[in-house]
């Protein structure tokens, strides 16, 4: 799973951001540091949202495909009912009905 | 009395007279041997063999009860520790989705080709430069839908209640719910039958007792397949569900990142020793705490259902089901800590 892999990402990121932030919040630093340290925070927040995304499409699409084998398994013997007998007495009913 | 015949319809070998004199089914000349007698040894053990059979093939038949019990209880506490854990997640992960959709994108040339700058660095641009979202993207759903969950919490929850069917699934085999459902249907039909033909009132009382005699005399071979395929379903499901407890451990780590984005965010805007950072970080590290403990109920039901499938191929393992029971006291402590964890994180301000 990419999992591991964008949880580095992110931690850099987190990484770059406290950076950004100390620029910030500098008092000795100018107005333009501080409002570009701003820009670059939000790029950096908007690269953090993207990795959510991301995982999630990951994680979707497994869980997908676990799902359709833990539901196979699961009908395999017509186990969804659990009743092959009360399936048959369903459409005795039915035939009842018809009659 | 027709005498019992082979499966191709012949009776050479087993007709009682031929077997008497030991005539083997090998042509018209094959020789007249006698079969050895039975020993005073054989005699003697083979009512113990079949007892021994009998008392095995029920132990091979019994539905390991503590140990369902306790893989089941495992669940209960993971489904209740992750339903308010979903509701955050979905609404940080909307969150993030909006906050994406409302991000610099990069910018295309007339011909429609993503643009770059001499460095070969993308060219981003504003995606709503008057303040308004002058597109719709299917990829914007996530974000926007009011209809159900975000994607990543909606996995959450349906691989829950995946496990959670198939649990049940589990459940109605080891109770033999269906022997009371055929038994229900059965008297239902009978009473719609006496209303439906004309004269079969009278019929329907005796019909009502047949119904119960007909599903008294069923149910020992419902019940025998139903621990067939409750073994069966055990081992065949284990290592699926096993698969999406191990997604749903490994998802919670981006799950965090998206249930504390909000949090997140706030703790960055803020100045480090604010009212603010401090208020968003003790917040953050409530979560870790329901994390750890979230992920520790998803590791004691890996165990439990570890346990029930190995009660299931090894029926008469005492140590297994010792293990499970002693088992289910420490799971309502994880349970409680866990609630406990929650409570504390909502009634901070």
């Amino acid at each position: 799973m990419n999992v591991n892999r964008n949880n580095e990402i992110r931690l850099e990121l987190e990484r770059q951001i406290a950076e950004l932030r100390a620029q910030r919040d500098d008092p000795g630093s100018d107005a333009a540091t501080q409002r570009s340290a701003r820009e670059a925070i939000r790029v950096l927040q908007a690269a953090q949202d993207q990795l959510i995304g991301d995982d999630s499409a990951v994680f979707v699409a497994r869980v997908n495909q676990a799902l359709a084998e833990l539901e196979e398994v699961r009908t395999r013997h017509n186990l969804d009912a659990v009743s092959a007998l009360g399936r048959s007495i369903e459409r005795l009913r039915a035939a009842a009905r018809a009659t | 009395v027709l005498p019992r015949e082979n499966c191709d319809g012949s009776n050479a070998v087993n007709h009682p007279r031929r077997r008497r004199e030991g005539i083997a089914n090998r042509g018209p000349h094959a020789e007249r041997t006698l079969p050895p007698p039975d020993t005073k040894e054989e005699i003697m053990l083979r009512p113990i063999l079949v007892s021994l059979l009998l008392v095995l093939s029920a132990a091979c038949a019994q539905v390991p009860k503590p140990q369902l019990q306790a893989y089941s209880e495992a669940f209960q506490a993971v489904q209740t520790a992750a339903g308010p854990m979903i509701a955050d997640y979905a609404i940080g992960e909307r969150a993030a989705a909006m906050a994406a959709m409302d991000a610099p994108i990069q910018a295309r040339d007339e011909g429609g080709n993503l643009k770059f700058n001499a460095k070969g660095d993308p060219v981003m641009v504003d995606r709503n430069p008057n303040g308004y979202f002058a597109d719709f993207r299917p990829t914007d759903t996530a974000a926007l839908s009011t209809i159900g969950l975000p994607p990543g919490a909606d996995a959450v929850d349906r691989a829950l209640r995946g496990i959670a069917a198939y649990n049940d699934t589990l459940v109605a085999l080891a109770e033999d719910r269906n022997v009371d459902e055929a038994r229900g249907q059965l008297r239902s039909i009978v009473t719609e039958v006496g209303a439906l033909i004309p004269g079969a009132e009278a019929a329907t009382a005796v019909g009502q007792s047949l119904a119960g005699l007909v599903v008294d005399f069923l149910k020992p071979a419902v019940q025998q397949d139903n621990r067939a395929m409750f073994r069966q379903l055990v081992l065949d499901g284990h290592p699926k569900v096993i698969s999406l407890i191990h997604l749903l451990r490994d998802q919670s780590t981006p799950q965090y990142a998206a249930t504390i984005r909000n949090l997140s965010r706030k703790a960055q805007d803020e100045p480090n020793g604010s009212e603010a950072h401090k208020a968003a970080i003790e917040k953050i590290e409530a979560w870790q705490v329901v994390f750890a403990d979230y992920v520790t109920l998803l590791t004691v039901m890996e165990t439990r259902l570890d346990q029930l499938e190995l009660a299931v191929r090894n029926p008469k393992s005492q140590p297994v089901l010792a293990r499970a029971q002693a088992g289910a006291v420490e799971l309502r402590s994880y349970a409680d800590g866990l609630r406990r964890s929650i409570a504390q994180l909502r009634a901070k301000p």
